[in-house]
């Protein structure tokens, strides 16, 4: 970009929204991977009307915009590779109404997921979808990626509770689709089309979401096991019981110790893995649902298995399983994630698979799965400054999305394709299929100006 | 070669992978909104210095002396990547290869480690400070109380109590003894009545805070082994202040690993103890028969180098119920920082209005008469934002309550 | 009108042909289901596709709780076959006993139990579909998250046969629920009833279906035990343990409104109610060209609905309102012809109370309108869907 450009942004927006310091370039070259791409301008919007003046030029002037929110993305999706402007909307967060008998929360995208549970829980409501990320990450960065979070099994992904949003295409346009009711007015849902789309068809200014009242109770089981073979079993078989847990997640024994180092909740550092598992309702559903899973765990060879005695307890368990990615760092100085998704069933086959290949590359890998939904984390751990390494880390990836996809499994269960799984996306979709996208794409953005070439290559 | 090159300094850099949970908690990134004034974009930055892709630029400098030291990162880090010690190196760095400004370096190499400046630089502001604008920089200079006479000066050792429990020796710190002797009294007489033997030490020296937070570890070292030294007959080492309390258990980070010395002032730290921690913890004062001195709703704020620093959050809460005669409420936001961040406060001027004003807000929101806190640079930074703001609550030392004289 | 070009194709390769020569033969195609539903003028270049024979289930799986079938199952043979096994497929639509799978999704038709269960995305999680360029394509499969690429599946779901036809789905299955009990309260007026609802939706008793109809909407049933008044129909079910309690909780919040309430508990008698209701309202739907679709919000429509009835009187003589409470979304079927003004005055109505109209238009914004020109051509290069003539 030539500094008539940048010049030109500056009658947009406040001067002070817009940098071009080598310094500050720096921190929006990447996000939560190890990827990198550096931004020529970083710009930061207040209102509507600035994100589409700004749109308006860039479509105009054939600029890059990537648009960002809190950078905790998992896939790449959100550094600006091809430069241009890295749109960052942490401004532009105002809840703006929230309407609790018409369940229903009008967001800014750059609110964050945790600062509006904290408006929502005194009322007794919240908003389900929790990313792990959740005290981090942006609302917009949620809907962008459909996030999901462990409660998904039982209550769905980011797409279930986004009702409409204000958008700006790419020429600057604003449109509304979708509305503050409980359902979509427009025939052709637009609206859940746009969650998942990764920064590609446009930039979300205001969101409608749906929220939903606390449930009356819940009850929080931890369960351990000496094989993951035991532990994924026990999982399918709690749903053939006829329960479907809010939540039912795994991890492996090193994750189990790197929670332990991170948070030492005295969990058992020998079990091979652990099952959190949480179900909620009315009072009276509990007791026979814990009763009917403990039996499931029994059959399984279940080693200890204990019920959450207090809401502390409960928390300092969600705590650990939430931090738990990063506590891994502690064991290797950095970790690659993959959010490969198989079948519930095939889970075990999976595993075994990721276990091969972690001795085959003599790289740990850590495991963790919202089990329930067939979405794992494999965490590989290695050190980013040694190349080796990290072309090993590569193929290891690789071949353990191959596996995913053998299983009749998916590349990304809630991270997104970005571009850290690019690469990979032609092993999943048939040509015609990566062709109707890319026709879909230049529908939304016929310049490809829009978070250019993620998820595939678009060209002009 | 820069200390950030160097090999543990190198490794911690390494270990950050970004995942972004630092950010929120970062008081003064909720300020800019920009990844540059938060936790990783910092990182990002002395990992650039140190592999050489960035000069120590202005603005290098003016990103990496905006942190508050509130440690916030540090906790919400999942690696166990700490934040604050990572942009103290940078400090450090800094300090080395540019050197500090005299508005910096003066005070803190000249002034507070030395006594006798320290006193004369007090009073001077004492007599000076009415004849200059009452707020500097968001600073509420009006209600700063500077006393006449310092509390070490003036400090006469009152009757021990006989067969004492234990030998403690009382460490003010700075801030307390030109500010707050009042405070300092409480303690003395709070510790002597739960059946103490208080020494106060007059050579005590600043406990190196400032000047290790601005990457001058040396002057730190030289003030560790000073205190070391004056209170080396003590069974305890107590303070009321909440900085000076989390420097003087730590100053084992400030002295190479394995050395000699790092082994003398960690012995001397094990000593160290807030005073709620002290009166909570050993000697489990009996608080169920205690008349507060206040009456009314108070609400608590934590010091973040007592919540963070020392982990201590349960004992002043614990005095506050159960004293009987107040009320206590609990503060939303009761852990962020207040703002004052020692010379933060006059350098981002603009941040540490908005993060003290987002304080009083939560002040505000508990409807209590009083705040009490555990930290004099916390007392004065809230006691001056809500006169500022016109707001009527009282700022108390925890130690006040205790004392019903 | 000539239906004499009826298509029923045995397997996905015959309808990937049939549809390569609408393609090259200038055809326009359509669903057999819109002859009954959607009266459509056609003529001599009109392909009616019959799904009939793509009717198999190709695989319960049960240990993923997932079902494979061809679109054209029947919607009400499917859950019937589904619930023999212990599985619950928990979409229920007017036209379950008369449309194929493929119908219902592809139309988005509203779910009476919507509201709890989520709409079709949920449970759609893979799909093979031929496409109106000629395309075969699969997409999905057995996982329930999968946020690979963009989301063509949500995209193709409520695409009313715009896109292409869906002729394979693998479709997410719950657990069948222990216990169903269905309570009909009558009360004096809508508005009440629909107050109840509102309150009922805010308790946490997580009906399945909770409806309120108008005193005509009450016939639907066809049931001598029930009073014929407007009428607030809700369905329970979940867990046996806490069935009572969340009953005892409905009763407590219609009591106040002294309404008698009416519980059904047998199986049999709940399966026999839905069927009838379902089958009278598919029938009034059949009939009728001034359907009138609409949502509100929930706060407001006790006092739209209100207005509604007393205001419409006036264009027709006799309609009959159905709300599915749980989402705020309902629709008036005129029961004799309508005055000329009827849309209009409904829709002045809803925009007093901001209702809004589901019909079938356009974005009002023109560069979304071209996005959606742009999908079309993307989809449907040849222009072969029937329906492609007018806006989407």
């Amino acid at each position: 970009m030539n500094s008539k450009q940048i010049n030109y942004l500056k009658t947009i927006v406040d001067p002070k929204n817009i940098c071009t310091t080598k310094e500050e370039l720096l921190v929006y070259e990447y996000d939560a991977t190890l990827l990198k791409g550096a931004p020529e301008v970083i710009v930061f919007p207040e209102t509507t009307e600035q994100v589409s003046r700004i749109l308006t030029y860039a479509f105009q002037e054939n600029i890059p915009v990537t648009t960002r929110g809190a950078g905790t993305n998992l896939s790449g999706g959100t550094i600006p590779d091809q430069g241009g402007i890295a749109f960052v909307l942490t401004k532009m967060n105002k809840v703006l109404e929230i309407d609790f008998e018409n369940r229903v929360v009008v967001v800014e995208p750059g609110t964050i997921n945790q600062e509006l549970q904290d408006m929502l829980t005194p009322h007794g409501y919240y908003y389900p979808p929790d990313p792990a990320s959740m005290k981090a990450c942006t609302i917009g960065g949620n809907v962008g990626e459909c996030s999901g979070g462990p409660r998904c099994l039982k209550y769905g992904v980011t797409r279930d509770y986004i009702l409409g949003m204000e958008m700006v295409l790419s020429t600057g346009e604003v449109v509304v689709i979708g509305s503050k009711q409980q359902v979509n007015p427009d025939p052709l849902d637009i609206v859940k089309f746009m969650v998942g789309s990764e920064g590609t068809l446009g930039v979300f200014t205001k969101l409608f979401l749906k929220i939903k009242k606390v449930s009356e109770a819940k009850k929080t089981m931890l369960c351990t096991f000496d094989s993951v073979k035991d532990a994924s079993r026990t999982v399918a078989n709690i749903v053939r019981e006829g329960i479907v847990p809010t939540t039912l997640e795994l991890m492996d024994n090193l994750l189990i110790n790197c929670a332990e180092d991170f948070i030492g909740l005295g969990l058992d550092r020998t079990a091979d893995a652990l099952l959190l598992i949480e179900v909620d309702g009315l009072k009276e559903e509990l007791d026979g649902q814990v009763e009917v899973i403990k039996k499931v765990c029994e059959k399984n060879n279940v080693k200890g298995f204990k019920i959450a005695q207090s809401a502390k307890e409960v928390d300092q368990l969600w705590t650990a399983r939430r931090t738990v990615i990063g506590a891994v760092a502690r064991k290797r100085p950095s970790y690659s994630m993959q959010d490969v998704t198989v079948p519930r069933n095939k889970l075990p086959d999976i595993v075994e698979e990721i276990v091969n290949i972690s001795e085959k590359y003599n790289l740990p890998i850590g495991v963790l799965a919202h089990a329930g939904d067939g979405n794992l984390h494999p965490l590989v751990l290695f050190d980013e400054r040694n190349k080796e390494e990290v072309e090993k880390v590569h193929e290891a990836e690789f071949l353990i999305c191959k596996k995913a996809l053998s299983l009749g499994g998916t590349l990304s269960g809630e991270h997104g394709i970005g571009l850290l799984k690019k690469p990979f996306l032609d092993q999943e979709f048939a040509p015609e299929v990566l062709n109707l996208k890319r026709k879909i794409m230049l529908a939304f953005d016929s310049k490809n100006i829009l978070n250019p070439d993620k998820i595939l290559e678009v060209g002009k | 070669m820069s200390i950030l090159k160097e090999g543990k300094n190198y490794e911690l850099l390494n270990t950050c992978n970004k995942c972004g949970f630092c950010v929120q908690g970062c008081s003064v990134y909720k300020e800019h909104f920009n990844e540059a004034y938060g936790t990783r974009g910092r990182i990002r930055l002395i990992k650039a210095v140190a592999n050489g892709e960035l000069e120590r630029t202005p603005l290098y400098e003016k990103i990496i002396n905006s942190c508050l030291m509130c440690e916030e990162c540090s906790k919400n880090c999942p690696s166990g990547v700490q934040g604050h010690l990572l942009v103290q190196m940078a400090r450090e760095d800094l300090a080395r290869e540019k050197g500090l400004p005299f508005a910096k370096k003066f005070p803190l190499e000249k002034v507070l480690p030395n006594n006798n400046l320290r006193k004369l630089s007090f009073h001077s502001f004492r007599l000076g400070k009415n004849i200059i604008p009452q707020t500097i920089k968001g600073i509420n200079i009006k209600s700063l109380s500077i006393e006449k006479v310092d509390f070490l000066s003036s400090y006469k050792p009152i009757h021990k109590p006989e067969n004492p429990k234990l030998k403690v020796g009382f460490f003010v710190g700075c801030m307390m003894n030109h500010t707050m002797a009042q405070v300092a009294n409480s303690i003395v007489r709070v510790l002597t009545k739960e059946g103490c033997e208080v020494v106060v030490p007059k050579e005590q020296r600043c406990c190196g805070t400032p000047a290790y937070v601005y990457g001058q570890s040396k002057v730190t070292r030289e003030s560790a082994f000073q205190n070391l030294e004056v209170f080396k007959d003590v069974d305890v080492i107590v303070t009321g202040c909440a900085s000076c309390g989390n420097m003087l258990k730590s100053y084992g980070k400030v002295f190479p690993e394995d050395s000699k010395e790092k082994e003398l002032v960690e012995a001397f730290s094990k000593k160290v103890r807030d005073i709620t921690q002290f009166l909570v913890d050993d000697l489990k004062i009996d608080l169920d028969n205690k008349q507060s001195s206040l009456k009314g709703k108070v609400t608590y704020h934590d010091p973040c180098h007592l919540v963070r620093g020392q982990n201590i959050t349960e004992q002043p809460r614990k005095i506050l119920q159960d004293l009987k005669g107040d009320d206590y409420v609990e503060m939303p936001g009761a852990s962020k920082c207040c703002g004052a961040s020692g010379m933060f406060q006059y350098f981002y001027p603009e941040e540490a209005t908005a993060i003290s004003n987002k304080k009083v807000e939560n002040i505000k929101k508990t409807k209590a008469d009083y705040v009490v806190t555990n930290c004099p640079a916390c007392y004065q930074r809230i006691k001056g934002s809500l006169e500022i703001n016109r707001m009527p609550q009282k700022v108390m030392h925890i130690i006040e309550l205790l004392d019903s004289k | 009108m000539v239906v004499n070009n009826i298509v029923a194709p045995e397997d996905n390769k015959e309808l990937q042909v049939i549809i390569r020569k609408a393609i090259s033969d200038k055809e326009k195609l359509l669903l057999k289901e819109n002859l009954e539903l959607n009266a459509p003028v056609l003529d001599e270049k009109t392909v009616v596709l019959d799904l009939v024979n793509l009717n198999k289930i190709i695989e319960l799986d049960k240990d993923n709780f997932t079902v494979t079938v061809e679109g054209g199952i029947n919607f009400l043979e499917l859950q019937t076959l589904l619930a023999e096994k212990g599985f619950y497929f928990p979409m229920d639509t007017y036209a379950s006993g008369h449309a194929s799978l493929s119908y219902n999704v592809l139309h988005a038709l509203p779910s009476y139990s919507l509201g709890e269960y989520g709409n079709y995305r949920e449970y759609v999680l893979g799909i093979e579909a031929v496409l109106f360029n000629g395309d075969l394509i699969n997409i999905g499969g057995k996982n329930i998250k999968n946020v690979s690429g963009l989301d063509i599946i949500g995209l193709m779901i409520g695409s009313q046969e715009s896109f292409g036809i869906i002729n394979n789905f693998t479709l997410r299955l719950l657990p069948l629920p222990e216990e169903k009990q269905v309570v009909i309260c009558n009360f004096k007026d809508i508005k009440t009833a629909q107050e109840a609802a509102l309150q009922l939706t805010n308790k946490g008793i997580s009906p399945a279906k909770l409806l309120v109809v108008n005193t005509s909407g009450a016939q639907l049933l066809e049931n001598t035990k029930i009073t014929k008044s407007p009428l607030l129909i809700v369905e329970l079910e979940g867990f046996k343990a806490s069935m009572q309690r969340r009953v005892d909780m409905l009763q407590e919040i219609v009591m106040p409104y002294g309404a008698p309430c009416l519980i059904m508990t047998d199986n049999t008698e709940i399966k026999e109610v839905w069927n009838k209701f379902r089958e009278n309202q598919y029938q009034l739907l059949s009939k009728t060209a001034d359907l009138i679709s609409f949502s509100g919000f929930y706060t407001k429509l006790p006092e739209m609905l209100t207005e509604l009835d007393r205001e419409l009187v006036k264009h027709c003589p006799a309609f009959t309102i159905i709300i599915n409470s749980l989402i705020g979304s309902g629709m008036i079927i005129p029961l004799g012809k309508v005055g000329s003004d009827w849309h209009e005055e409904t829709s002045k109505i809803m925009d007093e109370y901001q209702g809004k109209s589901l019909d079938k238009k356009s974005f009002k914004e023109p560069g979304m309108g071209i996005v959606q020109a742009r999908l079309k051509a993307a989809f449907d290069p040849a222009n072969i869907s029937f329906f492609g003539g007018e806006k989407v």
